[in-house]
């Protein structure tokens, strides 16, 4: 999570923000930050430049995103991320469960979790490449689909879509399954 | 006797009884998100006979080969199977075998495919609206009912589950719906964009009306009598220093004269005059009295040399002596003044480190990892808006 923030953040302003954290608290921080146009913006071309490393280091050919409503008003991503050699799928599958397990152990991970109510993380290998599936509310869709929608789009565009395209299809249940 | 037992010889086996005395289960992963689901299916047990308790690696990979067409043939599809089989009353699995399929997409207990077709400039999939199949759908189908080509991604559920997905190329261009929804999508992000803007500059304006804008102008004036005063101050500033720039040249020049009335002119005056008689002895060719008055004249000017050289050797003594004195003073006040650094970077450090541990402080929550073949799954309970 440090290491996230130095690298979407200056020093100093790394330093401030600690400051405003500690006086305002972590959840309205968050509230207030994703208001800020020019934090989504910086937050945007560090997303770009998090993609460009993963795609140099994974050789991701490139990526596509289906976005769906499931149950209880939620909605789920589904990012593949299109990459053929199996042994960075494996890679790519291995380190993402160990950072995500560190980084959402932070209070400040919660804080994000609770915000955009995110209860579900997915992601395994497929024919394609490395599939992640993470179930939120519409807001958290709609932040991803304009930092992905953007990326696609050349960057340099920012803003968030006033209503997500709404595709039900019914939701997922879990019943049935004998485990693996 | 049920089963073939270790200690016994080849010949005493009754195959017939093997096959009889067994029961399979088939499971079907559908997906690599799910886990493996109890199906319905009875392969045909002499396949399962061979697969099972074949002579040898031939008839057991031939058995493979055969279950994998029957699979096909029958429309259950491809995905990964399990198949277990289990004696009589036994919960236990005697043997298993998982069979990949993944030349054909799962079509087992799907009885619904949504088609959905990706935007190549967004990489979104966007749903074809109303094209839904109670089968899987040939090339020919989609083409036709999508009304273009591209890259698909056809979703199967059952009932409301969502059981497998397949991805298909079609080599055509792609619909002309799914141009003008991504056409509406990067609108819509332009329109966001210029609803802002016009909102944060109806702000401004409504800033600047009633109460505000009297608060306004009154801030304008005093602005202006500030820059104003500002002006006046530099102003005087300007006449003062002027002032002051003209004495300072006034006393420039009265230095200049003094020192050129007491040294400069008179040796001028005194080195013209000897010029004068000597060329005066000259003309007259009185050489010996020119010669003397030449040497008399050169002395003055090479005892006022040697006066200057011992002068400036004196300074340059001078300024050694104090310049060495200045260093060791600037390298003591260096030092000082890292010593300080030093310790007020240490303080910074620490109050750093202090608000790193709150902005990285570990939340006490218990995250639940589930793994499985080929990838995890992370569930947060208690998650609350």
């Amino acid at each position: 999570m440090k290491k996230f923030l130095e690298m979407i953040l200056p020093k100093e302003a790394l330093n401030k923000l600690s400051e405003y954290i500690k006086k305002v608290g972590f959840a309205p921080f968050i509230e207030m930050a994703m208001k800020s146009q020019q934090f989504r913006q910086l937050l945007k071309k560090k997303f770009e430049e998090l993609w460009n490393d993963l795609r140099e280091k994974y050789e991701i050919e490139d990526y596509d995103y289906l976005i769906e409503e499931v149950d209880g008003g939620k909605c789920k991503l589904e990012i593949t991320l299109l990459m053929s050699d199996e042994g960075k799928k494996d890679e790519f599958v291995e380190r993402s469960k160990n950072a995500l397990q560190k980084t959402l152990k932070y209070e400040l991970s919660q804080s994000f979790v609770q915000k955009y109510q995110i209860d579900d993380i997915k992601c395994y290998k497929t024919d394609e490449g490395v599939c992640v599936e993470v179930v939120g509310n519409r807001e958290f869709c709609r932040l991803l689909e304009s930092l992905l929608g953007g990326v696609k789009y050349g960057g340099g565009k920012e803003g968030e879509i006033g209503e997500s395209e709404s595709e039900e299809v019914g939701g997922e249940g879990e019943g049935g399954e004998e485990g693996v | 006797m049920l089963f073939k037992k270790r200690d016994q010889p080849e010949e005493e086996v009754e195959v017939e009884e093997v096959v009889l005395n067994f029961y399979p289960i088939v499971r079907l992963k559908p997906h690599p998100s799910r886990g493996f689901i109890k199906t319905d299916i009875t392969p045909p047990l002499e396949i399962l006979q061979d697969l099972f308790f074949g002579e040898d690696d031939e008839v057991r990979k031939n058995a493979e080969e055969r279950l994998k067409e029957w699979f096909k043939e029958e429309g259950y599809g491809g995905g990964v199977w399990k198949i277990e089989i289990y004696a009589p009353e036994s919960k236990t699995p005697l043997k298993t075998k998982t069979i990949k399929i993944l030349d054909e997409p799962v079509k087992y207990g799907i009885d619904r495919w949504v088609v959905y077709v990706k935007s190549p400039r967004s990489g979104r999939f966007y749903r074809a609206e109303g094209v839904e199949y109670d089968h899987y759908p040939s090339h020919e189908e989609l083409l036709e009912d999508i009304g273009g080509g591209g890259i698909i991604k056809l979703v199967g559920y059952s009932g409301n589950k969502k059981m497998t997905e397949h991805r298909i190329k079609i080599d055509a261009p792609e619909p002309q719906w799914l141009l003008e929804k991504d056409d509406s999508f990067h609108s819509e992000l332009i329109k966001t964009l210029e609803e802002r803007k016009k909102k944060a500059l109806e702000e401004v304006l409504s800033d600047v009306k009633g109460d505000k804008l009297t608060k306004l102008n009154k801030e304008i004036d005093e602005i202006k009598e500030m820059i104003m005063e500002e002006k006046l101050k530099e102003l005087r500033e300007l006449i003062e220093s002027l002032k002051n720039k003209k004495e300072e040249i006034g006393k420039e020049e009265s230095k200049t004269n003094f020192f050129d009335l007491m040294f400069t002119k008179p040796y001028e005056i005194k080195l013209e005059l000897s010029k004068e008689l000597i060329k005066g002895y000259i003309d007259r060719g009185d050489l010996e009295t020119a010669k003397q008055l030449l040497m008399e004249t050169l002395p003055d000017g090479a005892s006022a040399l040697v006066s200057l050289i011992t002068g400036l050797g004196q300074l340059a003594n001078v300024s050694a002596t104090y310049l060495q004195r200045k260093m060791e003073r600037e390298s003591w006040k260096i030092e000082q003044r890292e010593k300080k650094e030093e310790k007020s970077s240490e303080k910074r450090e620490e109050s750093e480190r202090q608000e790193e541990d709150v902005l990285f402080k570990e939340a006490d929550i218990d995250i639940k990892v589930e793994e499985f073949e080929g990838g995890y799954r992370i569930k947060l309970g208690g998650v609350e808006a």
